[in-house]
């Protein structure tokens, strides 16, 4: 299983962590989000919103970006800045 | 050009940095600091007992560090220091230290006046606000965007 990280609106409430299996070749962020969401509605009013973007690595990627299992994903609401 | 980037998760002291950063200066003329208190009101005069910012280890320090290297390569300064807080803060207490030195004072203002304009909407960090009446997020706001903005039109 494959941890995913969860920071701002999205680890208020999702936890700071779920996990998902991912296939060895990865997936994409769209993907992911997708299967992430189809949990229950909760994950699915978290995730599916345009302000909830996803980093791979610690990089900000878009929804084409893929993420292997190896990889550190994490969903997060907009930065408030510091 | 010596850049120090830190995330405190403790109390952050701004004499103590400025004092540090000032030590055996012999080259610079300038230095300029920032230090940003936590208010014990939000924006709308609602009572404030603590911020909470929340942070992304490794994404926060490198976005803190992104920052201060932009300007690092745009003013004329020679060695920069932000240091920022995160976690539980209460009113009173430093949030953010911000120090740069120059050979002459305009840059060295410059820079601190951008590092902040920076580190207030782009900074990796997620702030709550708890009052009596409960907790809630803080976005940037227009003032912190139009800040931000003043410095996409000038030339490096």
């Amino acid at each position: 299983m494959t941890r995913i990280l969860f920071f701002g609106r999205v680890g208020e409430r999702l936890g700071p962590e779920g996990s998902l299996d991912l296939p060895t070749e990865g997936s994409t962020v769209r993907e992911i989000r997708r299967l992430l969401a189809e949990r229950d509605e909760v994950a699915a009013d978290a995730l599916l919103r345009p302000d909830v973007r996803a980093s791979v690595d610690l990089v900000v990627v878009g929804e084409d970006a893929v993420a292997r299992p190896d990889q550190e994903i994490a969903f997060f609401s907009i930065f408030s800045g510091g | 050009m010596a850049l120090d980037v830190r995330l405190a998760s403790g109390p952050l002291s701004a004499p103590a940095e400025l004092e540090a950063f000032l030590a055996s200066r012999t080259g610079d003329g300038a230095v300029v600091t920032f230090t940003g208190l936590a208010r014990a009101a939000a924006k709308d005069g609602t009572a404030v007992e603590t911020l909470t910012l929340d942070w992304y280890p490794g994404m926060t320090e490198r976005s803190m560090r992104d920052i201060a290297e932009a300007a690092a390569a745009r003013f004329a300064v020679s060695d920069l220091v932000v240091v920022h807080r995160c976690g539980d803060i209460v009113p009173g207490e430093t949030i953010v230290f911000v120090a740069a030195a120059a050979a002459h004072r305009r840059a060295a203002f410059a820079a601190a006046d951008y590092l902040m304009d920076r580190l207030k909407t782009e900074a990796a960090f997620w702030k709550r606000e708890t009052g009596p009446s409960g907790t809630r997020w803080i976005e940037p706001v227009d003032e912190d965007r139009a800040a931000l903005a003043r410095w996409k039109d000038e030339t490096p």
